[in-house]
């Protein structure tokens, strides 16, 4: 399966807590500083829309979003071009880029430790119709891929230990949610995968 | 890329003309890739396939500290002057009317996911946009919308833009008849029309069905017909006043009428002669002064009204001016659900009331109403149009309309089902009753994605919005109605001239540092179809027009006569009296007392000009024989991928059309309303190139022609691989024979002026 397009959303364990416009001045630095891949351009701001998706740090092969989707506040990384590989590799690559991105958030000193994330859930997002409709085929093709992501970010022994189920209807894009058992903290996410990321 | 599995997937469903279309559109993609087609040329093309270019195209962005190289992986690939391949661009929609239906809201909601940012945005002329496009996915984003019937074509760029009109048309209890089949038909038969591909400039038409309503907004578009009844003879004759000349922009014109009463059977070919006297007369060096209201306003109306019947005299005959009032036209609308037995809608529900009080119009029909769904800033993401479209498909079905205040609206709703619809928009973040009242402010897009915005009129207009949706319940009734626009700078696609408080862009300097601001412009008139234009009070930073607002309208309160309106208060005040309410509020600070001032709403870059780029709205003036002589490349182009895949009877098709579509392109620069048949194309390009030498060269003569007078007279398609091959290489050989043709007749014609 070669999807054109691949989203990955862990969530905020206290979405509460952050305005998300507060995020705008850390996008912007982040462009500023050259601090992500994928060759940021800007930043656009779609909080006024409800459920949506939030504030996206548009680039040219990555987004990073702090995405307000399914009123479940979360930080969302859009793979769109210039990515090929299987999809497991693929997947856990954007699953490295959000936890980088999540840790340096909750670091991040203007936004006052507002950010914090629930390792214990991954949405995958497959935004492909054509090759990768949402049915129960794509995910026979899929699991395997993403039983990888589990083993990427769990516990040591603990790759078997999560759910993933298929949600949505027909006309939605191919998504699954993650739910692990006995999740890996952030930071092993980001050793394991050995993301790039943001600067300190 | 799917690209050839969506094409596959959609072979026979999209109508086979719009494909053919998308197909030489992508093979341009791929000549452009290779350098053989010239970027002015392909900028045009992509514009009138409605590709847009976006802010930063030119791969620099100002972070605020420095400018900033963007290195996009195509390097410096052009896809039009000073604008980079691989940077992210808009698909701007065309959306006729406004009218929607559930399967292509569906549609658009799965293009904005997969290729853009999961959001539709509403124009002021109700298109619809996805931003964050990169080129190479284009065609195929065309492809899913032309399977569900809709189009780009010409959403952008020296053509005829969406058609608008009234989203009451049909419904409305004071039109004198309903103008979306006109709309509809005018629609279709200027799509790429022949007599539309030489305009200087853009050409935006809109429909009313109210002379007296802001209806359409026909007094700003360069053409716009009103509907009018009259009984002759104790028989009731319907009509379009025909209004031309009108427009926004820099220097705001209204239009002026270039006929009264014309007959329904004659609006069409009115419209073309129109488009004839344009594409003539019209300005096409100077770009500031290309839209048809220089042309009117120079020449004067009865001048511009004797062209254009003059034109209309000589106008060959086209079963399409008439077609759609022969029973050929769109079919009425009809509701979804008939009307029952449930008790009305009375609920003591005070969000219902409100809502139902200004959100839902009582159509002329009895027992149905329009609901208006407010989209915030015009946008709604892809999860929340796929469940509005389901809402539709519950209530509604197809009848859905976006309107030139960015919202859209739900018609043919019945009454009683009106508390259930309300829940379910409620359910869907949908259901506040904001749609035209103060609360809904209008913009362009802006510095947020514009490459000619100055200032954030979204971030202006998001902060107003918020602002006033917390005061809603505590403003004065007389200013819950107004309107308040926002455009990102002078060129008022925000249509603030209309607005009863009205911004554009702008910026000042202070100390070296430069400082956002919009120029206030109050009074504007949207009723008698953007019947006036406002006056421009002085120019403020961005980050005080929310005091602007509050001041202006606690003043009006205060100040108003009984029953006076916001438009007769400010025609009182005058320019004067009401810049001197915010006079005070045009001092700019150092930047140490208040260095908030010197960056814009929603962006902590210091604020800087330096990103605005050379825009894409005046198009490239390309003439239309450049068009198609690159369309007849990119049909060669196929010819020669048929061949590689052996497809030997394409290739002779795609290598014989290429040869006729450049020998057209030739004949029509001189023979505008040539036939489309083969026969006289062939006979005419015969006559007027080659038995005058006009197409031969000094060493070639006339040779590149014979392969299309041979393959022509005889016929017959190529009878095998080698003689298709043959075909496809003589068929390149014509094509930049045509080229050089139009070469040399150009540095002749310069020669004799």
């Amino acid at each position: 399966m070669e999807p054109h397009r691949i989203a990955v959303k862990i969530y905020l364990e206290n979405p509460d807590a952050l305005d998300p416009e507060a995020i705008v001045p850390v996008f912007h630095r982040l462009i500023q500083q050259k601090a992500v891949e994928g060759i940021p351009i800007d930043v656009a701001r779609y909080a006024h829309v409800p459920e949506g998706p939030g504030i996206i740090l548009i680039g040219h092969q990555l987004d990073h979003a702090l995405d307000l989707s399914e009123g479940r506040p979360g930080i969302t990384i859009t793979r769109k071009r210039d990515d090929s590989g299987p999809l497991g590799a693929r997947i856990t690559r954007l699953v490295a880029q959000a936890s980088r991105l999540a840790i340096d958030l909750e670091a991040d000193p203007s936004l006052g430790a507002a950010i914090r994330v629930n390792p214990g859930e991954i949405l995958v997002t497959i935004l492909d119709r054509l090759n990768a409709p949402n049915d129960d085929e794509t995910l026979i093709r899929a699991e395997s891929a993403l039983r990888e992501v589990v083993a990427a970010v769990s516990e040591e022994g603990g790759g078997e230990a999560a759910t993933i189920t298929r949600e949505g209807g027909p006309r939605d894009p191919f998504t699954t949610r993650i739910v692990l058992e006995r999740p890996a903290p952030l930071a092993t996410w980001v050793e394991r995968l050995g993301a790039a990321g943001v600067a300190a | 890329m799917s690209t050839t599995g969506w094409r596959d997937r959609l072979a026979g469903q999209m109508p086979p003309d719009l494909a053919e279309e998308i197909d030489v559109f992508e093979n341009q993609l791929e000549l452009r890739q290779a350098g053989r087609v010239e970027e002015r040329v392909f900028a045009e093309t992509r514009l009138r396939r409605g590709v847009y270019g976006q802010r930063y195209d030119n791969g620099l962005r100002h972070d605020g500290v420095e400018q900033q190289r963007l290195e996009f992986p195509a390097g410096d690939l052009t896809k039009g002057p000073d604008t980079l391949w691989d940077a992210p661009g808009m698909l701007r929609i065309k959306v006729p009317w406004g009218g929607l239906s559930p399967l292509q809201i569906d549609v658009m909601a799965n293009l904005a996911e997969e290729y853009s940012d999961c959001i539709l945005h509403v124009t002021t002329r109700q298109d619809i946009q996805l931003h964050y496009v990169h080129i190479e996915d284009m065609p195929t984003a065309m492809r899913r919308l032309a399977a569900v019937g809709m189009t780009t074509r010409e959403a952008c760029g020296n053509g005829v833009r969406n058609l608008t009109a009234c989203p009451l048309a049909g419904v409305c209890t004071t039109e004198p008849f309903d103008v979306t089949p006109h709309s509809e038909a005018l629609f279709r038969f200027l799509l790429g029309h022949p007599d539309c591909q030489d305009f200087g400039r853009k050409f935006k038409i809109a429909f009313s069905g109210c002379a007296d309503e802001a209806c359409g907004l026909v007094m700003l578009h360069d053409l716009g017909a009103i509907a009018r009844t009259d009984v002759v003879d104790g028989i009731t004759v319907n009509s379009f006043d025909v209004h031309v000349g009108g427009g926004l922009g820099t220097t705001p014109h209204q239009a002026k009428l270039l006929a009264a009463r014309v007959p329904l059977e004659e609006l069409l070919p009115t419209v073309q002669a129109v488009s004839r006297v344009f594409a003539r007369l019209g300005e096409k060096q100077n770009r500031n002064r290309a839209r048809i209201k220089f042309l009117v306003s120079s020449i004067g109306i009865e001048e511009f009204q004797r062209l254009v019947a003059e034109e209309r005299a000589i106008l060959p005959f086209d079963p399409r001016w008439t077609a759609h009032l022969d029973g050929g036209g769109l079919p009425p609308e009809t509701p979804a659900r008939a009307l029952g037995d449930a008790p009305a809608d009375e609920t003591s529900d005070p969000a219902y009331a409100r809502w139902r009080k200004d959100a839902v119009y009582l159509q002329r029909q009895p027992g149905y109403a329009v609901v208006s769904v407010p989209l915030p800033l015009g946008d709604i993401s892809s999860a929340q149009a796929r469940l509005l479209s389901d809402v539709a498909r519950r209530f509604v079905g197809d009848t859905v309309r976006t309107t030139v205040e960015q919202n859209i609206v739900l018609r043919w709703v019945r009454v009683e089902d009106l508390p259930e619809l309300h829940a379910a928009l409620t359910e869907i973040g949908l259901g506040d009753p904001v749609a035209e009242t103060i609360v809904d402010v209008t913009s362009c897009p802006g510095t947020d994605t514009c490459k000619l915005g100055i200032s954030s009129s979204r971030g202006l207009a998001g902060v107003l919005r918020e602002r006033l949706a917390a005061t809603s319940s505590e403003l004065d009734e007389a200013v819950k109605g107004l309107r308040i626009k926002v455009s990102g700078c002078f060129n008022s696609c925000g249509q603030h001239h209309v607005a009863d408080i009205g911004f554009f862009g702008n910026s000042r300097k202070a100390a070296g540092r430069a400082v956002p601001h919009f120029q206030v412009v109050l009074g504007g008139r949207w009723g008698h179809n953007g019947g006036s234009y406002g006056l421009a009070v002085g120019a403020i930073p961005s980050k005080r027009i929310p005091e602007v607002v509050d001041r202006i309208t606690a003043r009006y309160v205060d100040d108003r006569l009984p029953g006076e309106s916001f438009l007769d208060w400010t025609s009182r005040m005058g320019r004067r009296g009401l810049a001197e309410i915010i006079e005070d509020l045009r001092r700019i600070p150092t930047y140490e007392e208040e260095p908030g001032l010197f960056s814009d709403w929603g962006d902590p870059r210091e604020f800087s000009i330096g990103d605005i780029s050379v825009g894409e709205c005046a198009g490239e003036v390309i003439s239309s024989t450049d068009l198609e002589l690159s369309f007849a490349e990119s049909i060669a182009f196929d010819a020669q991928v048929a061949l590689e895949d052996g497809d030997v009877s394409r290739a002779d098709e795609r290598a014989y059309s290429s040869m006729l579509t450049a020998a057209r392109a030739l004949v029509r620069a001189e023979f505008p309303d040539l036939p489309e048949e083969n026969d006289v194309i062939v006979r005419e390009f015969e006559a007027r190139f080659l038995v005058t030498g006009r197409f031969h060269d000094r060493f070639a003569h006339g040779k590149f022609a014979r392969p299309l007078l041979e393959r022509h007279a005889s016929g017959q398609a190529a009878a095998d691989e080698e003689a298709a091959r043959a075909l496809v290489e003589e068929a390149q050989l014509f094509i930049d024979a045509a080229h050089a043709c139009q070469i040399r007749e150009a540095g002749a014609t310069s020669a004799t002026q």
